[in-house]
């Protein structure tokens, strides 16, 4: 049985951090911001934490959800944390936070002189709302399921999937691997 | 939105770990919410009420945005709905968690790195008020923040606004050799008798407490607070008593006082009521029209310290007695911490068993940030925060540190990082492997690469330059130990994004305060270069601006000058007495061609600040000729205002406090007279004609006023000329006259911006 969820976060990593400049995405965050390149969000500014060892390295705020170059937790990726949004339908919510999460990492290798490609075999998901979605056993057995069959309807096959072991941590499903998945393209197709 | 849904599910999840007193209090403010939604509650009482418990306005919350090339709207989903006046509801805003003292238990921090998590942006950030901020939280789940920092005594209530704020003392009471006794249960007893307090409740504007456990460490700033007690014993009777020395009406800000003695002795069981007293006659006698001048060191200049200590002891006569003033001194032992193991020493061999990159590194980390106890084998660590940040993560991997080591005494500090006490020395090297994995094992505490920062134009309404941007660049370039020297090591250096004070720049050996100056129709952030600080012995002196330099040339101002001091210093000569040696004319000197600015075409990232891709000017002035004529002679009368301004300062450096003072009230003329300018070319350099001028086109027009400060500075000027200096003024009012004379003639600068169109 699913239940509701909300402040959904996706983190697709990069496959190599070689040669990865975090300084650059200031100037393409606010550029973002200018032209308005994110549809469906309200863009609002640049959050330089590039000092921070292992933090959100440069985020990109908005009133819907924060963007960002993220180190946190062993890998570097494209980060989309949802802020504000109803409790809603669990499968819902992980496909629209996906198809923000991938639409953004698109632009990002689009970037020209950026030269980043992203690794959609090891996407990661959370589920920040300790309120509604305790990292317990009972929200595994209920999240579990519809995070799993959301990636097999987007083309990936045989996952390896991790809990977030702490409880103090948010819930969460991390992939470790997969015999296959599909790439940005494919993905915001799907979505 | 749900969070209506959430708050009354917190409620229900939380149920009884909240107090009823707490509880009823954040319902009240739910309630306030829910008014202010339908329209039944005034904006501005709405805002006083959120910024009584802790949620502040955050930049760009007018709904307006710079994108480096034009204002954008920023078209929140909430429409017209404010939350204070020019404030928009669905803008994202600052709360400030109260943490007395920094003092910050393992489920306490974990539940703040909770919030960070969800309702933030995962980045905790230290103040130097020892306290803990979240930036970008919506108002609608301020609630339920409240209602989870309830659920762990953590309150929100009086850490902003009008009030007592977060009492602070030495993040090392209870562990330090030089402090004449352990503050902390003193300082906790005063934090939570005037918590709520009815007595405190109508200040004019906000009053600041801090504790210091000892004289010439700086731990506890004792002497920029309203209230600053320093822990003293005496003699009585044959009995060796405790108690405070009490001083009165210190404070940053715009114009710096230094506090002054109010009393030498005062014993334990008369502190609380003596607090008592001065909250109750600054509420009584403090200013409530004139924010500006609205804070204690105002009434204290007003009736001169002897008068004061009259009122205040008249005062404390009438105050009815309280149980609650002594009844913690019987239990003086209740704020101890018990080390979690046993102290033991550290052995070379377990040092020289380190492979050598991993000796190397440890061994200057403890250096720097490791304080001996006088508890046998203990030590004090500190964890040090670029610029006072960390993640919610690294709270998880904190608290599983001091767990193992040490139980649960982690505390802020007012340099913006933590400290972990009672570590068993012996368990340092091991200790120390784990802060590094968890990113939290930088070195250099409390060196010159350990920079405070105020948020300045990250997140502040009031910022103008990039200050937590300069200090980031600084901290990447002072932590490659490029500076082996000891007395270089030991600097500070603080950078306040406007003239607010709130990195603590007075008080820095390299202070630095935002300003702005426009060069060929662009603006170009800039600091004030703040020398002649002193952070030691409480804050002891307070620095004077020598000049501003372009932001982009902050670094080479910091080399020239170190460079120069080095070279020229005397024996033993620390920075702060070789500036009074060599005088501020020399220094600026040196430091002359760094006030250029190359032009837009030969290197445009100049105009833009740390850590910002957007230009910081609009650059569209188009002026005409005759209007460019009349801007060249302003800006040259305003260059003109510094220059006497700086000559105020070596009159007060070389003792002509009189001189000082007379030349400071000539600046703030002087640049009225550039602006008059504009509008009366013939304006002679006569006081009362300057004044009238000034009073018609620029301050009953409010074309002078400042944007947030509204009047101030302009009041700055008529306040002198209606109490002209004199060739008598001590140094005490010579530094005032210079200290508020630069604020006008930078207010001068940026009206003059304004006049040309560039906001």
């Amino acid at each position: 049985m699913s239940i509701p969820v909300q402040q959904v976060f996706i983190k697709i990593p990069l496959k190599s951090t070689e040669g990865l400049q975090l300084d650059a995405f200031i100037p393409i965050f606010h550029e973002w911001i200018r032209e308005h390149r994110i549809d469906n969000e309200l863009l609002i500014d640049v959050a330089d934490y590039r000092h921070v060892p292992d933090g959100p390295g440069v985020m990109l705020i908005a009133n819907e959800a924060h963007y960002g170059i993220d180190s946190d937790g062993g890998s570097t990726g494209l980060m989309y944390r949802r802020r504000r949004d109803e409790l809603g339908d669990a499968e819902a919510a992980f496909r629209q936070a996906l198809g923000q999460a991938v639409r953004a990492a698109i632009l990002i290798e689009e970037e020209e002189g950026l030269s980043l490609s992203f690794d959609t075999s090891r996407i990661e998901m959370r589920v920040l709302s300790r309120l509604t979605t305790p990292n317990t056993k009972a929200t595994h057995e209920a999240l579990a399921p519809v995070w799993n069959k959301v990636l097999t309807d987007l083309g990936f096959a045989g996952p390896e999937i991790e809990p977030a072991i702490d409880p103090r941590q948010p819930f969460g499903l991390a992939m470790l691997s997969c015999t296959s998945a599909p790439d940005l393209a494919a993905l915001v197709t799907a979505l | 939105m749900s969070n209506t849904n959430n708050s009354q599910t917190w409620v229900k999840q939380l149920g009884d770990s909240i107090s009823p007193d707490m509880a009823e209090e954040i319902d009240a403010f739910e309630t306030n919410i829910t008014l202010r939604k339908a329209g039944k509650l005034d904006a501005k009482i709405f805002a006083e009420a959120r910024l009584r418990r802790g949620a502040y306005g955050q930049r760009y919350d007018n709904g307006r945005r710079h994108d480096g090339k034009k204002t954008q709207q920023l078209l929140y989903p909430s429409g017209d709905l404010v939350k204070g006046p020019e404030t928009v509801w669905d803008a994202p805003g600052m709360m400030r968690i109260k943490s007395p003292l920094g003092m910050c238990s393992n489920e306490q921090l974990e539940t703040i790195a909770d919030l960070a998590e969800e309702y933030s942006d995962s980045i905790l950030h230290v103040t130097t008020r020892q306290e803990i901020q979240l930036h970008f939280v919506h108002i609608d789940e301020t609630p339920d923040i409240m209602r989870r920092l309830a659920a762990v005594g953590i309150t929100t209530r009086e850490a902003c606004g009008n009030s007592v704020r977060n009492v602070t003392a030495c993040q090392f009471a209870g562990g330090c050799s030089t402090a004449a006794f352990d503050v902390t249960p003193y300082a906790k007893a005063t934090t939570y008798y005037l918590l709520g307090h009815k007595d405190i409740q109508d200040f004019g504007r906000k009053f600041k407490i801090a504790f210091s456990g000892c004289k010439p460490n700086p731990c506890g700033m004792a002497m920029f607070h309203d209230v600053g007690c320093i822990a003293v014993t005496k003699e009585i009777d044959g009995e060796i008593k405790r108690g405070f020395e009490f001083h009165v009406g210190g404070g940053l800000g715009a114009v710096p006082f230094q506090a002054q003695l109010l009393e030498e002795f005062v014993p334990e069981d008369e502190l609380l009521p003596l607090c008592q007293a001065v909250c109750r006659v600054f509420s009584r006698l403090g200013e409530r029209k004139n924010r500006a001048r609205a804070r204690l060191k105002f009434v204290i200049k007003k009736l001169g310290i002897e008068e004061f200590r009259k009122v205040v002891a008249e005062e404390r006569k009438t105050i009815p007695e309280d149980d609650r003033w002594t009844s913690y001194l019987g239990d003086l032992d209740a704020s101890i911490e018990t080390p979690l193991r046993e102290g033991r020493a550290l052995e070379q061999s377990a040092i020289d068993g380190l492979d050598e990159a991993l000796r190397e590194d440890f061994n200057y980390w403890r250096k720097h940030n490791i304080w001996q106890q006088p508890q046998t084998n203990y030590v004090t660590a500190t964890v040090r925060l670029p610029l006072g940040d960390f993640t919610s993560r690294q709270v998880r991997k904190l608290t599983d540190i001091t767990r193992k080591y040490t139980g649960d005494t982690v505390r802020f500090t007012v340099e913006q990082n933590l400290v972990v006490r009672h570590v068993s020395e012996a368990d340092l090297p091991e200790f120390y492997q784990e802060l590094a994995a968890a990113g939290l094992a930088s070195p250099g505490a409390s060196t010159i690469a350990d920079i405070v920062a105020c948020p300045g134009t990250d997140t502040c309404k009031l910022g103008i330059s990039a200050s937590r941007g300069l200090a980031s660049e600084l901290e990447k370039k002072f932590s490659k130990r490029l500076y082996q020297d000891p007395e270089v090591e030991k600097l500070h250096i603080k950078a306040s994004g406007c003239f607010n004070s709130c990195s603590q720049h007075h008080v820095a050996d390299l202070g630095f305060l935002g300003v702005s100056r426009v060069v060929d129709g662009r603006r170009i952030a800039h600091f004030q270069f703040v020398l002649g600080g002193q952070w030691a012995n409480n804050g002891g002196a307070y620095g004077l601006a020598i000049g501003a330099y372009p932001s982009k040339r902050i670094p080479e101002v910091i080399d020239r000058t170190l460079a120069f001091w080095k070279a020229e210093r005397e024996e033993g000569e620390d920075l702060k007495d070789f500036v009074a040696r060599m005088g501020r004319a020399t220094i600026k000197k040196q430091l002359e061609d760094l006030r250029k600015i190359p032009s837009y075409e030969e290197q445009p990232d100049f105009y833009t600040d740390w850590g910002d891709a957007r230009e910081y000017t609009i650059g569209d002035l188009g002026t005409g000729e005759c209007a460019g004529e009349v801007v060249t002679i302003v800006e040259f009368g305003l260059q003109d205002a510094e220059r006497r301004l700086f000559e105020a300062q070596l009159d007060l450096e070389a003792g002509k406090t009189g001189e000082a003072s007379v030349a400071a009230y000539k600046s703030m003329l002087t640049a009225a007279k550039a602006l008059i300018m504009v509008f009366n070319i013939d304006i002679q350099e006569d006081a009362d004609r300057v004044v009238a001028d000034f009073r018609k086109h620029f301050h009953e027009t409010k074309r002078f006023h400042d944007p947030f400060a509204g009047a101030k500075f302009a009041n700055y000027l008529l306040k002198r000329y209606e109490n002209p200096p004199s060739v008598e003024d001590d140094a005490l009012v010579a530094r005032e006259a210079i200290e508020e004379a630069l604020l006008f003639v930078e207010a001068a600068q940026g009206c003059n911006q304004r006049m040309q169109g560039d906001i």
